[in-house]
């Protein structure tokens, strides 16, 4: 697996440091039809909207469309955006209900389609103590458990599969979680907990 | 991993991985360009609920048009059985004269099945009108003395008269009996 070339950043662990003042300038010029204030606004959050509807589906040809729908449909509905959230949390539900939208309608789990790793996760040294230093072949193996990760994820619920997306690889606080899903913290947490106790279990054998 | 375990630290670490995942170079330079392209195509309308198409009449015009097709098919049907039908004489074109002996008797009286047989829209059709205004028969129709002899004769198998004849009908010439 060839790494991707150097220059493109991973995804942003923690949630953005969003500026609120900024967001909401471009939100306005946005709103009064500027499209450039609209450009930066999604330059500012591509990634991330990318990001959470790729770990949902592992599929980058879905996350593509499904993103860019996204921030269409933001945009059209930026007229009845008043600011009581934040620009972020807002644009993210957009995506988070479109994307739990489209995998209902999906009936039967979509093949995978992952994206390539970039050149910083051979050297990511929580993945090397991971993985055997007896395996021969490093990149095989890194693939391998691409792949394991991926599939194991694909089994939760499309909730589950959401809680630890947010939470767990793109960084968001629990609050925040719960402002998305449009549910309380406290089911926000026992998700969580009961979604890693499986991925657990499904990824029990391996290192066996 | 452990599955009985709720330490998560080693599953975090392995989700956090996933971060490095990332699309084909390019892709994020393209992306807003391919969302303001999107911005700037019409707005597709969304597709009407099915009060919407019943009120804009896109569920009952083929219902309609195709009830109006089965009538006109119906229609046309009804025409050609109505043309197969041998025409019934008009009333009034034949005068009877019923002071004469014999007149208006039929010969033969038809069989009963015929008449049984017959829609309800025929079954008269072998009796003769006797009460026909005698203003409605043309005088001269036919040749002076002419007489038509009236007997039902035979009905066809289909139930039709092949020939019919009247005894003793007057057609209204000088010597008519």
């Amino acid at each position: 697996m060839p790494p991707t070339a150097p220059g493109i950043p991973p995804t942003p662990a923690v949630a953005p440091t969003s500026e609120p003042a900024e967001d909401a300038e471009l939100v306005r010029r946005a709103q009064a039809g500027d499209l450039e204030a609209y450009d930066a606004l999604v330059r500012r959050y591509q990634e991330r909207i990318y990001g959470v509807v790729y770990h949902m589906t592992s599929n980058h040809e879905d996350a593509a469309d499904l993103a860019q729908e996204a921030f269409v449909r933001a945009y059209r509905a930026l007229a009845s955006f008043k600011g009581d959230s934040s620009f972020f949390t807002w644009l993210y539900r957009i995506a988070v209900n479109q994307t739990l939208n489209f995998l209902k309608q999906r009936r039967n789990r979509g093949h995978l389609s992952l994206n390539d790793l970039d050149f910083q996760a051979e050297n990511d040294p929580d993945i090397v103590a991971l993985i055997s230093e007896k395996t021969p072949r490093r990149e095989t193996s890194l693939r391998e458990l691409q792949e394991r990760l991926n599939t194991a994820l694909q089994k939760l619920s499309v909730q589950h599969r959401m809680v630890v997306t947010l939470h767990d690889i793109q960084g968001l606080r629990h609050e925040q979680i719960a402002e998305i899903m449009n549910c309380n913290v406290g089911t926000v947490r026992s998700r969580l907990h009961y979604a890693r106790q499986q991925l657990q279990a499904y990824l029990a054998d391996w290192r066996q | 991993m452990n599955p009985g375990d709720d330490n998560f630290d080693e599953l975090q670490r392995l989700l956090g991985w996933k971060r490095h995942e990332v699309p084909p170079p390019g892709f994020f330079v393209t992306f807003p360009e391919r969302v303001r392209a999107r911005l700037s195509q019409p707005v597709r309308a969304p597709d009407p609920s099915w009060w919407e198409r019943l009120l804009t009449g896109e569920l009952w015009r083929p219902a309609l048009a195709g009830a109006c097709a089965l009538a006109a098919g119906g229609l046309l049907i009804w025409q050609f059985n109505a043309g197969v039908r041998p025409p019934a004489p008009a009333p009034g074109l034949v005068r009877q004269d019923l002071s004469a002996p014999g007149a208006g008797v039929l010969s033969e009286p038809p069989p009963t099945v015929f008449q049984r047989q017959l829609p309800a829209t025929l079954a008269g059709f072998g009796q003769l009108s006797s009460d026909a205004p005698s203003s409605m028969a043309p005088r001269g129709l036919f040749a002076p003395g002419a007489g038509l002899r009236g007997s039902l004769t035979q009905a066809s198998a289909t139930g039709y008269p092949q020939a019919l004849t009247v005894t003793g009908v007057n057609l209204g010439g000088p010597e008519a009996q």
